[in-house]
């Protein structure tokens, strides 16, 4: 997250999406999501300032994500629990617009199996790795969860507001 | 990206999500079933959108197989120049056509620069061409001529390329020369190269596999258009110049002709109070352009042109004539 919060963080309005995805991310620590990666997307990872005029309205995000150890322990906590935070604050993509300005999308590792991984990974892929409007190829990022580098991108962040 | 173009990405990926979700089992995690759901909502709020909203602007996607196509990245330069260029002959026609009713078969197509389509960019997932309309700077809320132009083009090669022989007749029948030498220059480019192809605009889609450019090809090299321009004597009943329509009737058999007018006379009888007492309801001689069309020798349509008028003693005084 430091690398994207320098290669990325080139406005004030980006340094604010960039402290929501950061939120998110950290919203996810609280139920133990500590293991995973996201694919971040969408047309805040081009330079949609130039290409089309305007600032990034919000963060593409797309969570491959490991089960909490608690929930493998007591599947009934996942039941009763889990997948309860999972439909609300996970993949919930309305509240996630709202709060965050991120479009969030999320699978479990262990459910979806290497076959499913990389199955949906080739899905997704197709999408992000095109414009919407224009199907040209583009880039997306790939950014492990790391709660230690997500503090050093918080203070890169904040230093880039001060200055 | 037309619309219609836009809509069929999105109804496969529809397709793709939906079967997706189906094949997930309901239990156990469960995180994969909210993925696909979400994203089937996503799906469906942007069709929605996509549906309600309306370009004003022109934008066409044409795509091209067979022959000149090599998979799905590389189509020949000389092929696709020719047919994107006939495409362009047809809307700049089109266009020409629907701002006045007497464009003849040859000669510069008045208007020719504002029909201008640019290529915006590649069709990717097949060979093919996105033209637009050059952006302008205010937004409008009704469509542009040269969007209209472009839809009309498109349902007409539709109805021309269609197995039913009536809509092909209609098509023709109702069509200016110039836009019929324009779609018959277009055939002729799919047909020699052993291409299908296509035209996808936001409203319409003419798709023209092989077996309808075949059929293309053959009904239009039997259509055949002829206009020749002949003088009449007799008497002008009337102009009506918003709508460039005439009445005139002809001397002897008291035959009234009904036809449409050059832009020129329709604006001078309009606005000249002397040139239309000189003509109206008095003996006039009349120069009427026909274009008549036929196929196989039957005939489909004739349109008659009023271009000049002279009193009916002398041609050469007071002749109310097209300042070309």
């Amino acid at each position: 997250m430091s690398e994207i919060a320098s290669r990325f963080g080139t406005s004030q309005h980006r340094r604010d999406l960039l402290t929501n995805l950061l939120d998110y991310r950290a919203l996810l620590a609280t139920d133990d999501y500590v293991s995973g990666l996201q694919f971040v997307d969408g047309s805040f990872v081009e330079d949609v300032e130039t290409i089309r005029g305007r600032a990034p309205d919000d963060i593409d995000v797309f969570s491959f994500l490991s089960a909490p150890p608690k929930y493998h322990q007591d599947p009934a906590l996942w039941a009763r629990q889990g997948l309860p935070f999972w439909q609300q604050s996970v993949a919930d993509r309305d509240a996630n617009k709202q709060r965050f300005s991120l479009d969030t999308y999320a699978a479990l590792i262990e459910e979806l199996g290497i076959g499913g991984v990389i199955e949906k990974s080739i899905y997704w892929y197709s999408l992000f790795a095109h414009q919407r409007d224009t199907l040209a190829w583009k880039g997306f990022v790939r950014v492990p969860l790391d709660s230690a580098d997500d503090q050093v991108a918080r203070q890169l962040l904040h230093q880039a507001q001060v200055t | 990206m037309p619309t219609r173009f836009a809509l069929q990405s999105l109804e496969n990926d529809r397709g793709y999500a939906a079967a997706q979700l189906a094949a997930t089992p309901v239990g156990g995690w469960g995180t994969v079933r909210v993925m696909w759901e979400n994203r089937l909502r996503e799906i469906d709020a942007e069709m929605a959108a996509l549906t309600m909203s309306s370009s004003t602007t022109a934008s066409v996607a044409l795509t091209f197989e067979g022959r000149p196509v090599i998979g799905q990245t590389q189509i020949q330069a000389d092929f696709a120049t020719d047919a994107v260029g006939a495409f362009q002959r047809i809307v700049s026609a089109k266009l020409a056509a629907r701002r006045s009713t007497s464009v003849g078969s040859r000669g510069k197509v008045r208007g020719a620069e504002e029909a201008r389509l640019y290529i915006r960019d590649l069709v990717r997932g097949s060979v093919g061409f996105l033209l637009e309309e050059r952006p302008i700077s205010q937004t409008s809320m009704f469509p542009s001529s040269l969007k209209t132009a472009v839809e009309e083009s498109t349902a007409m090669i539709e109805a021309l390329a269609s197995s039913n022989d009536h809509d092909f007749d209609t098509s023709i029948g109702n069509m200016q020369p110039r836009v019929l030498a324009a779609v018959q220059s277009f055939a002729k480019v799919l047909g020699r190269a052993g291409a299908s192809a296509r035209i996808s605009s936001d409203e319409h889609v003419a798709e023209l596999p092989a077996a309808a450019v075949e059929r293309m090809v053959e009904r239009l090299g039997e259509v055949e258009v002829t206009e020749a321009t002949e003088q009449f004597a007799g008497v002008l009943l009337g102009i009506f110049p918003d709508r460039h329509e005439f009445e005139f009737q002809t001397h002897g058999n008291s035959h009234t002709l009904h036809g449409s007018t050059t832009d020129e006379l329709a604006e001078e009888y309009a606005t000249d109070h002397d040139a239309r007492e000189a003509m109206l309801l008095r003996p006039v001689k009349a120069w009427i352009r026909t274009v008549r069309s036929s196929r196989r020798g039957v005939p489909i349509a004739e349109q008659l042109i009023l271009e000049a008028i002279a009193d009916g003693d002398e041609a050469t005084a007071n002749v109310v004539t097209p300042s070309n």
